[in-house]
């Protein structure tokens, strides 16, 4: 019996596949019922009073692109280009000449700072390593000790799956909500999810619409019904958080600054995807413990994917050889918008730009956490006379 | 008591043999390979996998896919085989995530290479094979492992509906895209995603053409939502609407759109139904 058969069965034993042994546990996912319009408690978002670092932070409505297409040669990206390109970017959008100044106008030192990834994608499309290690070297240089920083996520399988692991983060702390042990297990030694004493019952996004999961899905979702609550990584553990998405189409719509965060601080996501899901990339991201941490937003294009997305499917994959930098998030997804759909148009995946697919920055917009407005969005290209 | 135990683990064993019983390639057909990581997923775990990447499959009926991630000769692939609960979800997946695909098909007629994926479609199987490096060894050693998969899984056809069998859409038949629901809409036909709205059970058929005036495009639609009784009236509405020139008959919408419009439509409406038994 070779390796993988042996891990084959394991991995049966240990549940995944378990599931094909109860038809109760193999059941698909239960229709989405929601009563319409689709309630939420966004309202007490936004009775929270906003404060200096709140979205769409210190720059609202100044995007900074970043091009070299040099970055990547040959499907491998140059983490020398990349940490080039995240200065260049810093500088410009901070308008300072040294690099630890411009790093400064958003952390300090003894801050915990989490750097929000998106691994989803595993090896072949998540956030660039290079960008990450650039962002960490940088961050050094601004002050920041590397004991203060935490790579982070909902799902702890899928930054180990795309490399963020201790070996290639020595000193970095590596989180994820839905926690997964070494043993393959989202259960801990009294049967409970580990993500259960992850989560801050104290901040949650309710919204009225459910969905009953079955047991090879719940240790994704952590909890059923209209309560979506949020990472205590994100509650507790952090002063500040720099997103660090990945430039991807979801359909005719974008996965970028938004939809990072929204999906990827909350549990019981799936019920939110048929019906709210522009509303959970904007709402999500109103709620203080987003709203005020999330200091800086860079979009790592340097391979990203105009079809295919949120999934990973290397035909579509494209090498767009950026970075969008901005404090603004509305402000970088709709640039980041313009990119990917014109994309898809160039290679022929849709006829045109379609007005659903800028649903979540229009709500973001009118929520006051960036710009969505173009003829208010200061793009910058540095070397161009555009 | 030692024979019942034996018994019941004979039966399990079986069980979980049953269930894996995909037919996905072992290191006999890839001498000195390594089958790095092999899972199955079931129901709602593959929500674990890909989080909402997974809503796609979900739309198009999934029942389970097996991922196994191979090392052979110094190249690495991602090898995922789903089983879907019906063919037309099989060829729906295809049929929505394709694109570059080299001509003719390396193993057979309707599937798919290009340079860092290979992809087929067998009755309920849809295969995605990914190279990690997009070299020509990576893509002649995919070519071995979908033959394997193919001759295993067999070379059964989705079953087009008789409107895309007449013979003037002979060359083009491979260029059929099936959707399913909204996500399919938004990934494949967005243009068409708004017309659709509060339906929630339906089949669309889509084909577009190259004509010397330009692109034109036939849908069917198959309504299956037995909530609105005029749904299909309606639908034929919009997309006429839309531009389209549409005819509904029950449950079946057939719509055509051309790059000339007007006349052209209701032409080549009337062309494509003649002899499509719809």
């Amino acid at each position: 019996m070779d390796k993988g058969r042996r891990n084959f069965f394991r991995l049966l034993a240990a549940g995944s596949m378990g599931a094909g042994l109860s038809p109760t546990m193999a059941a698909k996912p239960a229709n989405i019922t929601a009563s319409e319009p689709t309630a939420t408690n966004i309202a007490d978002a936004l009775k929270y009073p906003r404060n200096e670092n709140s979205m769409p932070g210190r720059y609202p409505g100044r995007v900074v692109k970043i091009v070299d297409e040099n970055s990547i040669v040959e499907n491998k990206i140059k983490e020398d280009a990349v940490y080039e390109m995240l200065e260049a970017g810093m500088t410009n959008l901070t308008e300072e000449t040294d690099i630890s100044l411009a790093w400064q106008h958003f952390v300090s030192p003894g801050e915990a700072i989490g750097l929000k990834v998106n691994p989803i994608g595993g090896k072949l499309l998540s956030t660039s390593h290079a960008l990450v290690k650039s962002v960490i070297s940088q961050l050094e240089l601004s002050g920041i000790s590397k004991e203060k920083i935490v790579i982070f996520d909902r799902r702890m399988q899928h930054l180990l799956d795309a490399g963020f692991t201790p070996d290639n983060y020595p000193g970095i702390a590596i989180l994820g909500t839905e926690h997964v042990d070494e043993n393959g297990s989202y259960y801990d030694g009294s049967g409970q999810l580990y993500s259960l004493s992850r989560i801050d019952r104290e901040w949650y996004y309710w919204a009225d619409c459910e969905m009953e999961y079955d047991n090879s899905m719940l240790p994704f979702m952590v909890n059923q019904g209209k309560y979506s609550y949020f990472s205590k990584i994100v509650t507790r553990q952090l002063d500040k958080i720099i997103n660090l998405p990945i430039m991807k189409n979801a359909g005719a719509s974008i996965t970028l600054c938004l939809k990072n965060l929204g999906y990827g601080v909350i549990t019981n996501t799936s019920r939110l995807h048929s019906t709210l899901w522009a509303e959970t990339s904007a709402q999500v991201c109103a709620f203080p413990p987003v709203r005020d941490k999330v200091v800086l937003n860079i979009a790592d294009g340097i391979k990203g994917c105009y079809d295919g997305g949120p999934g990973a499917n290397p035909q579509f994959f494209t090498n767009y050889g950026m970075l969008l930098l901005g404090t603004d998030p509305v402000a970088v997804d709709m640039a980041g918008y313009d990119i990917i759909i014109g994309k898809r148009i160039e290679m022929g995946r849709q006829d045109g730009f379609a007005d659903a697919g800028l649903r979540q920055m229009l709500l973001a917009g009118d929520l006051g956490l960036g710009i969505a407005d173009r003829k208010r969005i200061d793009l910058r290209i540095p070397g161009s006379s555009i | 008591m030692i024979l019942s135990v034996a018994g019941f683990i004979f039966f399990l064993f079986s069980e979980l043999l049953n269930t894996g019983d995909l037919p996905v390639p072992t290191r006999e057909d890839m001498p000195g390979s390594d089958i790095c990581r092999e899972e199955m997923f079931v129901g709602g775990a593959l929500w674990g996998l890909i989080n909402g990447g997974a809503d796609l499959y979900y739309e198009y009926g999934f029942d389970r896919m097996v991922l196994q991630e191979i090392e052979w000769q110094g190249e690495e692939f991602r090898l995922e085989l789903y089983r879907m609960e019906s063919p037309v979800g099989a060829f729906g997946v295809f049929s929505v995530s394709v694109q570059g695909c080299e001509e003719g098909g390396p193993v057979r007629t309707g599937d798919c290479l290009n340079r860092f994926q290979y992809q087929l479609y067998s009755g309920n199987y849809y295969l995605s094979l990914i190279n990690y490096s997009g070299s020509d060894k990576a893509r002649d050693l995919s070519v071995e492992i979908g033959s394997v998969i193919a001759s295993a899984a067999g070379d059964i056809r989705v079953e087009l509906p008789g409107l895309f069998r007449q013979d003037m859409f002979k060359k083009v038949i491979d260029e059929v895209k099936v959707v399913k629901g909204i996500l399919g809409l938004q990934n494949a036909l967005p243009h068409l995603a708004s017309l659709y709205e509060g339906l929630d059970d339906y089949i669309v058929w889509h084909l577009k053409l190259e004509e010397k005036e330009g692109q034109a495009e036939i849908l069917l639609t198959v309504i299956n939502d037995c909530r609105d009784i005029d749904a299909s009236g309606k639908l034929a509405l919009q997309l006429k609407d839309a531009g389209f020139a549409a005819r509904s008959n029950n449950d079946r919408i057939v719509a055509v759109r051309s790059a000339t419009g007007g006349k052209r439509d209701n032409d080549l409406l009337n062309l494509f139904l003649a002899g499509s038994g719809e």
